[in-house]
């Protein structure tokens, strides 16, 4: 029993660990898909935070300040995005794809000096007292900085899109954005600006990665979790909570994925040898990314809870000829 | 409208940028624009190279020469600009129809696989049989790979962009546990790959002695063409055009055979060169290609003509990952001759920026890929990480492209803000 209670602490321990990156770029998204821009740069996006997380650290020799240049990377590759699609009113989906692909190229190439060089990162940081208590204390407590941050942006990024009057025009500019105009809502401004949010969040989420849960630089780190994370938004139907939920989720399963292949086979029959491989159990996290998608679109279309009304669309203000 | 500003800028000291709609487009800034957009992309790409430390106009033109600079390097850029045109003939078809079909990197892997599957099955059947077989296989296991994320979308409401996209990390390691398990060459310890495929599996390179053929075949085409002009053009423009563009075949591709004799270069090719006319004409000249404009243009109202979406969705998802798959049989059969980790440096995504920097147009996607191609040969002539330079300048141009892209639609005026 002890053993059990021992295996699924260490679970979601790591799962929270793991998923937190995801959870960091599903909140960006979820920040820029409200204001209705659809940004599936979040990979590009996530990788340039990683890399100049890394670079910041090693400069100044301060993890902290490298989250920091992180997030202004991603803020910055985000506003390329914010300028396309909200100003030139380009296509969303392929300004956002570029944006990806940039990102990785970018930092690829840039990154090439700095692969597996140690830099300055975040260490654990078990939090006085409330670490003994039972379960919650190794689940919650045992983490390092970036993770208790991403616990509270969770109840922010809630109360801030639901509870305040900014959250009310966020939500507002994203359903309908005529509406919130004729209401003096600055469109263009609020998209920005939540475009810009978004990717400060993501930049976050790949120094989270690179300074805190598997530490260095190593070309397309990310591995899709970008993608993973604008997946999520849609299984968490825009909700902060519900993105944090599945955000550890996934964290849990990598890190299942990871302990089952330390299993012994042997006298199992061969075909779950194969699946016990390696390889098979790498292809877990993204299987279940699109199983959970066919129940969320289920979902989405049983319960009517729709994505905002306006995502992926510009806006122009039709003004009457005079 | 006329007169109408459509949407503000931001301003800067009492000016503010506008944007209104051109009302006529003139004739050369179609072509002006992707020109001075790609100049900017390479101004652009400089500042990253000057952060590594490389002097970028050398670069450049280490970059040229490699790329263009003998008959050797020119046929090397085909190599890789090959399995771009398959794939991005097929990314163009899907985002035709807004279908956003980013899994063309994974359907290149399954696609290889199946056909890799057929050769390894019958390594000794005759080319003429196998060949084709394996050609059949190779788009089945694309289309059967596309298919996931069509059928997904088109009846569950499945976001397609999320889906196709994991399926590419799915087919990669499933790629890499046939290359470290069942089919696994003994011999291969450090770099595990599979065995080599038997001479009939491969596809031939391109020799001289394909004149006669290919004289048949211009022959039999040109009589068909001719027949077209005389019996069916009433239009004197189209008459002219069709006539030119036959020359114009007939000239290049025995040049080309002239050209490429005895260099790496294979059918696959070809095979591309026939899938643009093939679909170019689907596209352009039949009741479902008309469909597929339709539904990309408006779904609603494709509705209510009758057309079916479920179906279209499913269809186009296919042959789109068909084409992807046929690129990874390609690239196996005709370049590689074996599958390894890896094999692909990111073709099925550069066939998205192909596609698009296309305007979807098949004959454009040929010409682009032979350009993106070069960039990939190119980018190997400069040290450090080779392959992301290549990567990252694509992006540049991609972007500037989208930016440059409004230039054609809209006329920008600065005005003194009132």
């Amino acid at each position: 029993m002890g053993e059990i209670i021992g295996f699924v602490i260490i679970i979601l321990s790591a799962g929270i660990a793991a998923g937190t990156p995801i959870l960091y770029g599903a909140l960006g998204e979820i920040f820029a898909e409200r204001s209705g821009i659809l940004n599936l740069g979040v990979e590009g996006m996530m990788l340039i935070g990683a890399l100049t997380g890394i670079v910041a650290s090693l400069a100044t020799g301060s993890a902290w300040i490298g989250a920091l240049a992180g997030m202004a990377a991603g803020g910055l590759l985000s506003l390329i995005h914010a300028f396309i699609s909200i100003t030139l009113r380009g296509d969303q989906v392929v300004s956002g794809l570029a944006l990806t692909i940039f990102g990785a190229g970018l930092s690829a190439f840039l990154g090439f000096p700095y692969v597996n060089v140690p830099a300055p990162k975040f260490a654990a940081l078990p939090i006085p007292v409330l670490d003994r208590l039972p379960l919650a204390g190794p689940v919650f407590f045992q983490h390092d900085a970036t993770v208790y941050l991403s616990f509270l942006l969770i109840p922010i990024a809630w109360f801030w899109i639901n509870k305040t009057r900014a959250g009310l025009h966020l939500r507002a500019v994203g359903e309908n954005p005529a509406a919130a105009d004729a209401l003096g809502v600055n469109v263009v401004l609020t998209r920005y600006a939540y475009t810009v949010v978004g990717g400060v969040l993501c930049g976050l989420g790949g120094a989270s990665l690179s300074l805190a849960y598997t530490p260095g630089w190593i070309e397309n780190m990310t591995a899709g979790w970008g993608w993973i994370a604008i997946g999520l938004v849609i299984f968490a139907a825009w909700d902060p909570w519900r993105a944090a939920f599945g955000a550890y989720l996934f964290g849990a399963i990598s890190r299942v994925v990871f302990d089952v292949q330390m299993l012994p086979t042997g006298g199992l029959p061969q075909l779950a040898k194969i699946l016990l491989s390696p390889q098979f159990l790498r292809m877990m996290p993204y299987a279940a990314v699109i199983i959970i998608l066919i129940f969320a679109s289920r979902e989405v279309v049983r319960k009517r809870i729709g994505a905002p009304a306006a995502l992926g669309t510009a806006y122009t203000r039709e003004e009457a000829e005079a | 409208m006329q007169g109408t500003t459509d949407r503000a800028l931001p301003a800067w000291r009492g000016f503010s940028l506008r944007l209104e709609p051109r009302l006529e487009v003139p004739r050369w800034l179609p072509y002006a624009v992707p020109i001075l957009s790609l100049g900017i992309a390479l101004v652009l790409g400089m500042v990253p190279m000057l952060m590594q430390g490389i002097n970028p106009l050398a670069g450049y033109r280490d970059m040229v020469m490699l790329a263009f600079g003998s008959a050797y390097a020119i046929s090397e850029t085909i190599m890789k600009a090959i399995p771009l045109m398959l794939a991005g003939l097929g990314v163009a078809v899907a985002f035709r129809m807004l279908v956003w079909n980013i899994g063309a990197e994974g359907q290149l892997y399954m696609g290889a696989f199946l056909s890799c599957l057929v050769a390894y099955t019958w390594p000794d059947a005759p080319a003429w049989i196998l060949l084709p077989a394996m050609i059949a296989a190779g788009f089945l296991g694309g289309a059967l790979w596309g298919a996931i994320p069509g059928a997904l979308k088109a009846f569950l409401g499945v976001n397609e962009i999320i889906t196709s996209l994991m399926l590419n990390y799915i087919a990669i390691q499933w790629i890499n546990y046939l290359v470290v398990g069942p089919w696994q060459d003994p011999t291969s310890l450090g770099f595990p790959r599979t065995t080599r495929l038997s001479a009939s599996a491969t596809l031939p390179t391109i020799t001289t002695a394909w004149y006669l053929p290919t004289l048949a075949f211009l022959i039999v085409g040109g009589v068909v063409a001719a027949y077209w002009i005389v019996r069916r053009l009433r239009d004197r423009r189209e008459r002219l055009k069709l006539a030119l563009g036959a020359l114009l075949v007939g000239a290049l591709s025995l040049g080309a055979i002239y050209f490429l004799d005895g260099r790496r270069v294979h059918l696959g090719f070809v095979l591309s060169l026939l899938a643009a006319a093939v679909l170019a004409v689907l596209l352009g000249r039949t009741r479902w290609g008309y469909e597929v404009r339709v539904i990309g243009e408006s779904a609603r109202a494709a509705r209510y003509a009758g057309m079916s979406l479920t179906r279209n969705i499913v269809l186009v998802m296919m042959i789109s990952g068909g084409m992807a798959g046929l690129a990874g049989m390609s690239e196996i059969s005709g370049n590689l001759h074996l599958i390894k980790r890896m094999f692909s440096p990111g073709y099925g995504y550069t066939a998205i920026i192909v596609a698009w920097l296309a305007k979807l147009n098949p004959w454009g996607v040929i010409v682009v890929s032979l350009l993106l191609g070069a960039l990939y040969r190119g980018s190997d002539a400069i040290p450090g990480a080779p392959k992301a330079l290549g990567m990252m300048l694509q992006a540049v141009i991609f972007f500037v492209l989208i930016g440059g892209e409004v230039l054609i639609r809209y006329r920008i005026r600065l005005e003194r803000r009132a």
